[in-house]
């Protein structure tokens, strides 16, 4: 495994060390990461979930994406998903039927971005779906 | 200043071949202009470079340099003429240690077009050195001497031996050799050579004759790049690409055949198992491309490989090149072209076509680009043309890839012709020619992009652009620049197998 790969999944640990963080090596230098499990905030039911996702062997100036959650996710208020979920889809490397949350950085940065700020920012995008509900209610 | 007196020659070649010294254009400039302001003294610096080992020799490759202020780091010595203090020496010698790299002591003598250490420079390496050797903790320790058109160099290295320096490339525009004096004159150059050396004299022809040149790609521009190369003296040429010529490709392939396409079996009107025999038998552009060179030139060296520049064992078959050439449109491609320009400071070129269609078939544009690339100037991460996302996609297998688009992805194949190729491929070789030789013109400006803009028949030229913080091109403690050996290229351990279904994974761990 590259050891930039190998960086970006301790990174993940130690960001989330509530939370299980599984990895298998892809054979090209890139590995295949479950993290189980994180919150996905009030508007998904069920709320929590595991996050998988691929890290490139061109880690770190390769995007990480997309992230991948449990198959059965659904909106709290019953609306249907929508881009950028795309339901009906598998992890790859751990083979699970999986939701795909397709969130591409068109700004990635090598020198800055790495595989758990993207996770971050991934859980963030989850969680703020529940804004939009409250200013509603 | 007191004149130093060469009664000691410096070394060469005792233990071995003299190496190689790689300087960016940049530094250079900082150095002379710091060493050799005009007043006729003596001053110093402190180099810090990455070494690459090869079958060729070894290069040391000039990360960056740190002047040494006059009388408060560069002093008054008493056995010599003047000496770095030990507070400068040893801030530059533990960053080396840290980050790997060799440790370089720098000061310049007068003269111009020859060099050498004095009696007095080379018992105070005898002296410091292998006191530095143990500090650096496995890192190569030396020095350089500069005149206005000369250097040398004195390294030791951890194995207690002692290297000199053979040559020096300087990449500014035009690729400057400078050597620790004259060298002797070439021989002429051949009769078949004789126009071309008219142009850049036996000392141009010679230069090429001695050249290892990358080309990644061999299609429609890589090919005839190959076949140009050869033509022009170039004495090895390693062209990497992993397709077979298809029946779709000959009107722009010129040296390619019908038969080298698998033709007459590889034609649609034909079932498919008869097709996909054709296909198979169908030879690879690597092998047309070499054939087409050794066609120019009975004794060229060419390394045909058919595989992909992603793959780490293929791509590092290019670390020991002097030039290179991208001719392969992927990211994955680009990718590890700028990495090879930045981390081993080899210049290089990339080349392109491209004919935009909107879906009503109005032709948008239709333009080939030129983009030299040296390791000061126009680093393709700094002007977005390698796309993070991309080099994710492009390592995915096929139906990986396709489960995750939301859309199906129109694979059409793209627009292409063989005259726009020629555009770029006359452009790029004329430009890599030219500098090789010494001949382009503005000896210090770096060389711009252009994109000739074939409707309009005009040539639009932008200046690149260049982020500090960038990990190829930046001088980050992250960054890869002149980092040789000890940098990680950006590929893959193993081929990607673009057939799969998907990728398979090895046992699961957990942390």
């Amino acid at each position: 495994m590259n050891p930039s790969v190998t960086a970006g999944i301790n990174q993940v640990a130690r960001a989330f060390p509530d939370a299980r963080t599984i990895y298998g090596e892809d054979g090209q230098g890139g590995a295949f990461v479950i993290v189980d499990e994180l919150d996905l905030g009030p508007a998904f039911t069920p709320r929590t979930s595991w996050v998988g996702f691929a890290i490139s062997p061109l880690y770190p100036r390769a995007d990480v994406y997309p992230h991948f959650v449990r198959p059965d996710l659904a909106r709290s208020n019953g609306a249907p998903l929508i881009v950028p979920l795309n339901p009906g889809q598998m992890m790859p490397g751990f083979d699970r039927p999986a939701t795909m949350v397709s969130r591409r950085s068109n700004r990635w940065d090598p020198s800055r971005d790495t595989a758990v700020l993207k996770l971050h920012r991934v859980l963030l995008w989850f969680r703020e779906q529940a804004i939009p509900e409250r200013i509603a209610a | 200043m007191s004149r130093p007196r060469f009664i000691l020659p410096a070394r060469e070649g005792k233990d071995g071949e003299p190496w190689q010294l790689i300087i960016r254009g940049a530094c250079w400039r900082t150095l002379i202009e710091h060493l050799l302001p005009g007043d006729g003294d003596e001053h110093g610096a402190i180099a810090v470079a990455g070494i690459v080992r090869t079958s060729r020799g070894t290069r040391l490759l000039i990360r960056d340099v740190f002047l040494a202020r006059d009388g408060d780091d560069f002093v008054p010595a008493k056995n010599a003429h003047r000496r770095l203090t030990p507070e400068f020496v040893n801030k530059h010698i533990r960053h080396c240690r840290d980050h790997q790299l060799a440790y370089l002591a720098i000061h310049n003598h007068g003269g111009t077009d020859t060099v050498a250490f004095s009696t007095v420079d080379l018992r105070s390496h005898v002296r410091g050195y292998p006191a530095l050797l143990d500090i650096a903790r496995g890192q190569p320790v030396g020095a350089l001497v500069i005149a206005g058109n000369a250097l040398a160099g004195d390294i030791w290295t951890p194995d207690g031996k002692r290297q000199s320096i053979g040559e020096t490339v300087i990449l500014e525009r035009n690729l400057r050799r400078i050597y620790p004096r004259p060298v002797a004159a070439p021989p002429a150059a051949s009769a078949i050579d004789d126009r071309q050396a008219r142009i850049y004299g036996d000392a141009g022809q010679a230069i090429l004759g001695r050249l290892k040149v990358g080309v990644i790609g061999a299609g429609g521009v890589g090919l005839p790049i190959v076949s140009t190369l050869a033509r022009l003296g170039i004495a090895h040429i390693v062209v990497i690409d992993p397709e077979r010529v298809d029946p779709t490709n000959l009107p722009r392939l010129p040296e390619a055949t019908r038969r080298d396409a698998g033709l007459p079996l590889n034609t649609e009107s034909l079932p498919d198992w008869i097709r996909r025999i054709g296909a198979r038998l169908a030879r690879p552009k690597v092998r047309v491309a070499a054939r087409a060179a050794h066609r120019a030139r009975s004794d060229i060296t060419v390394d045909a490989v058919h595989g992909d520049i992603s793959n780490q064992a293929n791509a590092a078959l290019l670390v020991d090149c002097d030039y290179l050439f991208l001719a392969a449109d992927s990211h994955v491609a680009r990718s590890v072209f700028n990495a090879l320009i930045h981390q081993y400071l080899i210049p290089g070129v990339q080349i392109g076509s491209k004919v935009e269609v909107e879906p009503n078939g109005y032709i948008a544009g239709i333009y080939s680009v030129v983009r030299p690339v040296t390791p000061d100037h126009g680093c393709l991460w700094c002007n977005q043309l390698i796309s993070p996302a991309r080099l994710n996609d492009e390592l995915l297998p096929d139906a990986v890839r396709d489960a995750q688009r939301y859309v199906p992805a129109d694979d059409a194949p793209s627009p292409s012709i063989g005259t726009l190729n020629a555009l770029g491929v006359a452009q790029a070789t004329n430009h890599f020619m030219l500098a090789a030789t010494g001949l382009l013109t503005h000896s210090v400006v770096a060389a711009d992009y252009r994109r000739f803009e074939a409707r309009a028949e005009r040539t639009i030229t932008t200046i690149p652009r260049r982020d500090p913080s960038c990990a190829d091109c930046g001088l980050t403690t992250v960054s890869s620049l002149a980092r040789g050996d000890r940098g990680q290229l950006p590929t893959v351990s193993a081929a990607p197998r673009r057939g799969d279904p998907r990728r398979k994974m090895s046992v699961a761990r957990t942390l």
